[in-house]
């Protein structure tokens, strides 16, 4: 139930409490119903919403696809796949029985009109059978070439309707990454959609930002007094951000083969974090000012200049290799990739913010597939004591070199467990002074013994009650995008010549990612 | 090694295992934090060679029981509470007996995490049980095995709530849990608790301390009902309607034993209402045995409230199972707030006045059945440790009233 601030003023029945606030009724249209994403994520997210009775009591879901499908048989597919992808879900007969009942199905081509026709036919039926009230969501889980005939299919038909800036959001809509292919894109595409939707209708996911670790940052920098004091250029040496998977395209090389690492993960996701980590406290947990924090810092990163792009950026492709015992082949030779490709699979880069906080501090991410570890983490090097008291009591390293006291390093980690861990020394047992260093390690899964919601079960939820905050805003996404453009433009001249492949299949990437950490003083952490 | 080291090294697992599984295991009073540190560190040596155990520990919870099935009812709750709340349970139980002795068990509460490893996430348990011993000594043996910085619970699980009793405990205390439905036998359990509150403030120079009552929260629905019941979005009436309340009559799950605490859930409503409407304590009349009729000023008006005990379908003895509400204004519908048997949560239907028609809200108004188990009311308890104005000075005014029917 949703209450709003004026009646929780004049009711004094109402001071004091806190009423849970529940979704109003809906239709969620998936656009894309038969992909991969509906099955793995978007179905079980709503299956365990509905478990956990986070739904309106009034809801449909229309699945819509080209494949000839009925509503019972949609019911099936998406039953097994529930089944199959979210063994976490306390998954029951009945409970599925009742939810498959909102459950629909439409075989429509959203390159049509008379898709559109359709569907509108079809949501006004629902609106009838379910009292969805006619409160619209359409998620556009399609291949992201269909995202503008959809939009303007939806304006055509009526269905898309700009909500006035202070009326509750009606109709909305979700976008899945990539938003655009590139600055110039995604601004067009903006401006389709502002067509016909206003701001605070359009919810542009990145599930990064659903996930507990990710929304954990804000909460550790921001409500433990202890680490903010020393979250600035004056301690920290410098910043390492690293996503690393062992999974290959997976089936997926035509999508990749237009996208990139770049775009695929860190236009999006890992700017994301970056923009977490670096800045400043919102006035309040309202979500614009988050939002408006978060493109600051974008917008303070340092332009990367056409010519530098060098100095800054290094990409890589993976050759074939060994994964966890597994001989595995190249990029080049995976299905819907062309042999003599140059897309890039993996990328390192160094950047600046460029304000009060974090002046010459560098920043370093890294992405890519195919690497030796699957793991994905921020980890906060700060500099060194500054008198070595302990200057005689070196580390031992494991290969038997010694090395100077080590910088403490706090690290977040996101995946494959979250958690925080943070790197300290002490003194090694005996007469001597010899120090050890040791992480002092907290771990989401042990420490609170319930399921985490996943991140699209948080992002799906918190469009229905119309919360923004862990959505990209426009600005986000354009400032992201002028960021990398210069870097995916050198990138794109097809008169460079690449050395692809440039790193074996359970590497962690290409050589050069060492020299661009190096050439500033650093190395990578040994994960 | 040799064959003693190997038999002693069995037995040791042995221990482990039994600890681990949630069996007792009988500790020395003076030792209990040597002999649980010996136990953790024994579980993650064969942890290794095993599945992995984490000792997990996000607060201390002190559960105070003088029950004869404390420890049974702990091991349930327990069970239940420490997969979202790991924590140090320390059951407390004091017992009579002409003998005075105090014993102490500590045990693990393990939930396997991860079926394919084997990872277990453990909590402990240390059970006291002090007979025929006053709360003094109690306390002294419970309070020292409190962890440090960590928030502390006691859910005082008694049939009253006795000052003397929880004194020695407060010092150590952020939130102390009662449960107004299971007093028996005080002269007046609300008075009781706000002495509490007062004597902690003293204590602590200033500083207050969180009270909750599971009953609070059993009638939560209750009170968001009829809250909504005057908003525009969900309910018939309007604000305006609430100075016009005439009567409102409570209906409760009755206990053929007149216990004192059937009727504290109708007193905490009453308190709630009356507070939050500026309505003034006039007097009160008992019409038969659990039957009683409260009347207050609102202005220049009276509103009367009958509150009767009767048998209904409720899963705990003092709930409220019906309520209406009728206005001044004869055009104004009555609200009434039902358990409709079998259906979840509360129903909200507008009474014509005429027709005697009745007419369901038209938004979705379901309510969370707050008809929960102890346990899950607990589980609540423990999310946050807010202290709650609108409770305190409800309980104020239910003290009150439990005076003036008392006499």
């Amino acid at each position: 139930m949703v209450t709003t601030e004026s009646s929780l003023a004049k009711n004094p029945l109402l001071e004091g409490m806190r009423l849970e606030k529940r979704a109003s009724p809906f239709a969620m249209v998936i656009l894309g119903a038969h992909g991969d994403l509906t099955k793995r994520k978007l179905l079980p997210a709503l299956y365990a919403l509905y478990l956990e009775d986070l739904l309106a009591k009034d809801f449909a879901l229309l699945g819509l696809s080209r494949t000839k499908m009925t509503d019972d048989e949609f019911r099936t597919v998406m039953k097994d796949s529930v089944q199959k992808y979210a063994s976490d879900i306390n998954f029951q007969e009945d409970s599925w029985n009742e939810f498959a009942k909102s459950l629909h199905y439409l075989a429509s081509d959203v390159t049509k009109a008379e898709g559109f026709v359709q569907l509108s036919d079809r949501l006004q039926q629902l609106k009838e059978e379910h009292a969805t009230q006619g409160n619209h969501i359409f998620y556009l889980s399609t291949a992201p070439s269909l995202y503008t005939p959809i939009v303007k299919g939806l304006a055509s038909s009526g269905l898309a309707v700009k909500a006035k800036p202070n009326q509750t959001p009606w109709p909305r809509i979700i976008v899945e990454k990539p938003f655009g292919h590139d600055l110039q894109s995604a601004i067009s595409l903006d401006e389709e959609i502002h067509e016909v939707f206003n701001e605070h209708q359009v919810y542009r996911i990145d599930h990064y930002l659903g996930k507990e670790t990710v929304q954990n940052i804000m909460v550790l920098r921001f409500a433990n007094g202890i680490f903010e004091p020393l979250w600035n250029q004056k301690h920290v040496d410098h910043v390492q951000i690293t996503n690393a998977e062992t999974l290959s395209v997976e089936g997926r090389g035509s999508y990749y083969e237009e996208a990139g690492n770049l775009r695929d993960m860190v236009q999006n996701h890992l700017l994301q974090l970056v923009s977490l980590v670096g800045m400043e406290p919102p006035i309040s947990l309202d979500p614009e000012a988050t939002r408006d924090e978060k493109a600051k810092v974008l917008k303070c990163l340092r332009p990367i200049e056409p010519g530098e792009v060098d100095q800054y950026a290094v990409r890589g492709q993976y050759g074939k290799g060994y994964i966890l015992g597994q001989s595995v082949p190249g990029y080049r030779q995976e299905e819907g990739v062309a042999n003599d490709s140059n897309v890039e699979t993996f990328t390192a880069l160094k950047l600046f913010i460029d304000n009060w906080r974090w002046a010459g501090v560098p920043f370093y991410i890294r992405s890519g597939k195919r690497l030796a570890k699957s793991i994905t983490e921020i980890a906060i090097h700060f500099k060194s004591a500054p008198h070595r008291l302990f200057s005689e009591a070196l580390d031992t390293v494991s290969d038997g070199k010694t090395e100077g006291l080590s910088p403490n390093v706090l690290v977040l980690q996101i995946q494959p467990e979250e958690g925080i861990s943070l790197k300290f020394a002490t003194k090694q047992p005996g007469q001597t002074n010899q120090l050890r260093h040791l992480n002092m390690d907290f771990k989401y899964g042990t420490a609170f013994g319930v399921r985490s919601a996943t991140a699209y079960e948080r992002l799906i939820h918190d469009c229905l009650m119309g919360d923004p905050s862990l959505f990209s805003r426009t600005d986000q996404v354009e400032v992201c995008w002028k960021f990398i453009d210069p870097v995916l433009r050198a990138w794109s001249d097809k008169t460079k010549t690449t050395n692809f492949p440039n790193y074996a299949a359970g590497s962690w990437g290409p050589s050069a990612s060492d020299d661009l950490i190096g050439s500033t003083g650093h190395s990578w952490r040994r994960l | 090694m040799t064959g003693m080291q190997q038999l002693s090294k069995g037995k040791k697992q042995e221990g482990t295992e039994a600890f681990l599984s949630g069996k007792l295991a009988q500790v020395d009073i003076a030792r209990i934090e040597k002999e649980l540190n010996a136990l953790w560190q024994s579980a993650s040596e064969s942890g290794e060679e095993g599945g992995s155990v984490t000792r997990a520990c996000a607060m201390n919870l002190i559960l105070y029981s003088e029950d004869s099935d404390a420890e049974t009812v702990a091991g349930d709750v327990l069970d239940d509470i420490t997969t979202r709340h790991p924590c140090r349970a320390i059951l407390a139980i004091s017992r009579q007996s002409s003998t005075p002795s105090l014993e102490a068990w500590v045990s693990a509460r393990c939930h396997i995490t991860d079926s394919k490893s084997g990872k277990q996430i453990c909590c402990e348990q240390i059970t006291v049980r002090s007979e025929g011993n006053g709360p003094n000594e109690l306390a002294s043996v419970v309070l020292p095995l409190v962890i440090s910085d960590l928030p502390v619970f006691l859910w005082w699980r008694a049939k009253k709530v006795n000052f003397a009793n929880v004194k020695p405990f407060l010092p150590y205390v952020d939130e102390l849990i009662v449960d107004s439905a299971k007093d028996e036998g005080s002269a007046n359990f609300f008075a009781d608790v706000i002495h509490i509150i007062g004597a902690y403030l003293e204590e602590k120079h200033g500083a207050q301390i969180v009270v909750s009552d599971l009953n609070w929260r059993r009638c939560l629905l209750w009170r968001e009902a009829l809250a909504l019941s005057f908003d525009q979005q969900h309910g018939h009436l309007s604000v305006s309607a609430l100075s016009d309340v005439h009567t409102v009559d409570i209906r409760y799950a009755a206990d053929k034993l007149e216990r004192t605490g059937s009727i504290n859930q109708s007193l905490l409503y009453i308190g709630w209402l009356a507070n939050r409407l500026g309505w003034q304590f006039k007097n009160t009349s008992k019409t038969k045995p659990g039957n009683f009729v409260v009347t207050f000023a609102a202005g220049k008006k009276e509103v009367q409230i009958n509150v009767s005990g009767l048998e209904c379908d409720a899963s705990y003895i003092g709930n409220i199972c019906s309520l209406e509400v009728t206005f001044g204004d004869p055009a104004l519908p009555s609200v009434v707030l039902q358990q409709i048997p079998g259906a979840p949560g509360v129903q909200m239907f507008a009474k014509a006045p005429s027709d005697r028609s009745v007419q369901s809200p038209p938004n979705d108004f379901r309510f969370k059945v707050n008809q929960a188990t102890e346990a899950r009311l607990i589980d609540l308890e423990l999310e946050t440790i807010d202290r709650d104005s609108t409770l305190e000075s409800a309980f104020r005014m239910a003290a009150v009233i439990a005076d003036q029917i008392a006499m």
